[in-house]
């Protein structure tokens, strides 16, 4: 095989770039902005919500400190969602698919409640739900 | 000076209806110069590159929605729409000069991105397409195959990625078995409705004078020279009379010694009356492309919802009657295969057996349907571009926001991914579709009547022969303005 030209090289590099880099950056570019929002905040749980048809709550169990500043960003994943804790007064309202949607609060009770989606978003929507664990 | 360059630009203006002005581009240094550049099909490709990158991506592991997802918004309402209403009509097939999918199988052929250096061997086996399949019938069948999916293919970003990447694959193995482009020529199912298309273009690459053609020997725009790789579309640039497999790559440009071919602008549809060419698998592909513009009016933006989930096959029924999936799936694919190559083309038929009894032609029925199948290219074609019309001005904004987060990830890179929904000129899309349809059928009738004329040579044949066809065409066209506003 030939011995590449400095313009073929370049050329290699920039469809390298294209093909290989640019993909992997992605994955970096989402860890940055993870670890960046995690040191701004105490406890930062990203929840993905899927209709129950395609997987459901991810994660469907939750463990909270009691009394630990917590966030919550939610991605409705394949269509509207909302989030729902009665006993913590948590709505987020609806979230538009491919949508996130943050939400602070203070787990200020004990105990294990449940969460579950507010808006009709499948024909499975009832069985929607969670669990959160809050503990000392 | 101002004088030349005035009329340089009335030249340019009136090239695409005037057969009397056709503009050259290579006659300016600029063009010229970059044609003949060696990186420029790299160049133009690797944009391409990056987005079908991000596509291929975002179908696998970003956001199944569809209107968040970059697969969908870029491939089914940009490209779609861009391929179908800018490219095609006025730039041929612009689309294959800058396609990423065969550009790994070049680069692998041809050992190198850019440079063609002395004593060059091509890589890969470099075997000949088989002889029985040197033809548009596994493009016609590969096309009507994959458009039989196309509710999961718009709504569903997976299907859109592996589609691609199959495609991707395919024409990378293929150069490696195969001489040049033999995947774009024989296979590739975009290919085939883009060379049918392309002979209604404002644009061709032609030569200048034929005659010196014929006299030269060495061929270089086919077997290659020191500066290029000769076509690797498997064609004689030096004898091209249409588009239809030119793919503007511009090697026979770089390659020709005495700079005789030409990139012009011309008027629209001309090749319709190159007789050279016609073929009954060509022709097929109009019908093809005729019948499902029809049934995809139909299904995407009919009232018809229950057609819809035909289309789907993953359907689940929410009520008593419904069909279920494979049910309803199995009635849209048959509605697609059918009309496509039997309902359609059949009727067509029937016209043009009408019109060689009215004409009391001596040639085949076969023959005058293969010539008159070349008047549904204008009409075909603006129902295409009136079904395009909407998705872009429906849906424009979607394009904006997953810029911003081209994996649904809920990123917001440049700002503009929770610009809100806003359809323009909704009011206009009507009259826009009904006008394309008008501009088609004249288009149709035009040539039409031409193509008659070159069938039955004597002009009051010729007029009778094409009042059938004529009848053909008004039909079709009430039945996609039927379709658009009805």
């Amino acid at each position: 095989m030939s011995k590449l030209s400095k313009t073929e090289l370049i050329c290699l590099l920039i469809i390298i770039g294209i093909v290989v880099v640019m993909p992997i950056s992605f994955y970096i570019y989402e860890d940055v902005l993870r670890v960046n929002r995690a040191a701004a905040q105490p406890l930062e749980v990203h929840i993905f919500a899927w209709a129950s048809e395609n997987g459901g709550w991810q994660p469907n169990e939750i463990h909270l400190k009691l009394n630990v500043k917590t966030k919550f960003i939610i991605l409705a994943m394949d269509t509207a969602h909302s989030l729902i804790i009665e006993e913590l007064g948590i709505d987020t309202g609806p979230i538009p698919p491919g949508y996130r949607k943050e939400i602070e609060f203070i787990p200020s009770k004990e105990g294990v409640f449940t969460f579950y989606c507010g808006v009709l978003c499948s024909a499975d929507h009832h069985f929607m739900t969670g669990k959160i664990i809050v503990e000392r | 000076m101002v004088d030349g360059r005035a009329s340089s630009l009335k030249n340019l203006l009136t090239s695409f209806i005037s057969h009397r002005n056709e503009f050259d581009l290579t006659d300016i240094e600029f063009f010229r110069r970059i044609f003949k550049h060696r990186a420029f099909q790299w160049a133009v490709i690797l944009p391409n590159l990056f987005i079908f990158v991000i596509v291929v991506i975002s179908g696998f592991v970003g956001t199944p929605v569809g209107n968040m997802s970059f697969a969908v918004v870029f491939v089914w309402i940009l490209w779609w729409f861009a391929l179908m209403t800018v490219l095609t009509p006025l730039f041929s097939r612009l689309w294959c000069m800058i396609c990423p999918l065969p550009a790994f199988g070049d680069w692998l052929q041809r050992r190198g991105f850019i440079k063609k250096e002395g004593g060059f061997r091509w890589f890969g086996l470099n075997k000949p397409w088989p002889a029985p399949l040197k033809n548009l019938w596994p493009v016609n069948f590969i096309f009507l195959f994959i458009a039989t999916f196309i509710v999961l293919l718009t709504t569903r970003p997976v299907v859109t990625s592996i589609l691609l990447l199959t495609l991707f694959v395919l024409g990378t193995v293929l150069a490696l078995l195969f001489a040049k482009r033999a995947f774009c020529r024989y296979i590739c199912p975009v290919g085939g409705f883009l060379g049918l298309y392309s002979m209604f273009a404002s644009f061709e690459i032609r030569p200048k004078d034929r005659t010196l053609c014929e006299r030269h020997v060495t061929k270089e725009c086919v077997r290659g020279s020191d500066t290029s790789f000769g076509c690797p579309w498997l064609i004689y640039p030096g004898g091209l009379e249409r588009n239809n497999f030119c793919g503007l790559c511009m090697e026979c440009i770089k390659a020709c010694p005495y700079n005789n071919l030409a990139v012009r602008i011309r008027r629209f549809a001309k090749d319709l009356l190159v007789k050279s060419g016609r073929a009954l698998d060509e022709v097929y592909k109009a019908h093809i492309m005729l019948a499902l513009a029809l049934i995809y009016i139909a299904i995407t933006q009919g009232p018809w919802g229950w057609l819809r989930d035909w289309g789907n096959v993953f359907y689940k029924p929410t009520y008593g009657f419904a069909l279920s999936g494979i049910q309803g799936f199995a009635i849209h694919a048959a509605i697609v295969w059918s009309s496509s190559l039997i309902i359609v083309p059949g009727v067509f038929y029937l016209f043009c057996a009408l019109s060689k009894y009215l004409a009391k032609g001596e040639g085949s029925t076969k023959n005058v349907f293969i010539n008159f199948s070349y008047t549904l290219i204008p009409i075909g074609l603006a129902g295409w571009i009136g079904f395009s019309i909407p998705i872009i001005l429906v849906n424009w904004s979607y394009i904006l926001n997953v810029i911003s987060d081209p994996l649904g990830w809920g990123w917001d890179l440049f700002g503009t991914k929770y610009i809100p929904w806003q359809p323009v000129l909704l009011e206009a899309i009507p009259y826009l579709q009904i006008l394309a349809v008008i501009i088609g059928l004249i288009y149709s009738i035009k040539y039409g009547s031409e193509i008659s004329k070159q069938v039955y040579q004597d002009e009051r044949r010729a007029v009778g022969a094409f009042l059938p066809i004529a009848i053909f065409l008004i039909l079709v066209s009430i039945l996609f303005i039927w379709l658009f506003v009805g």
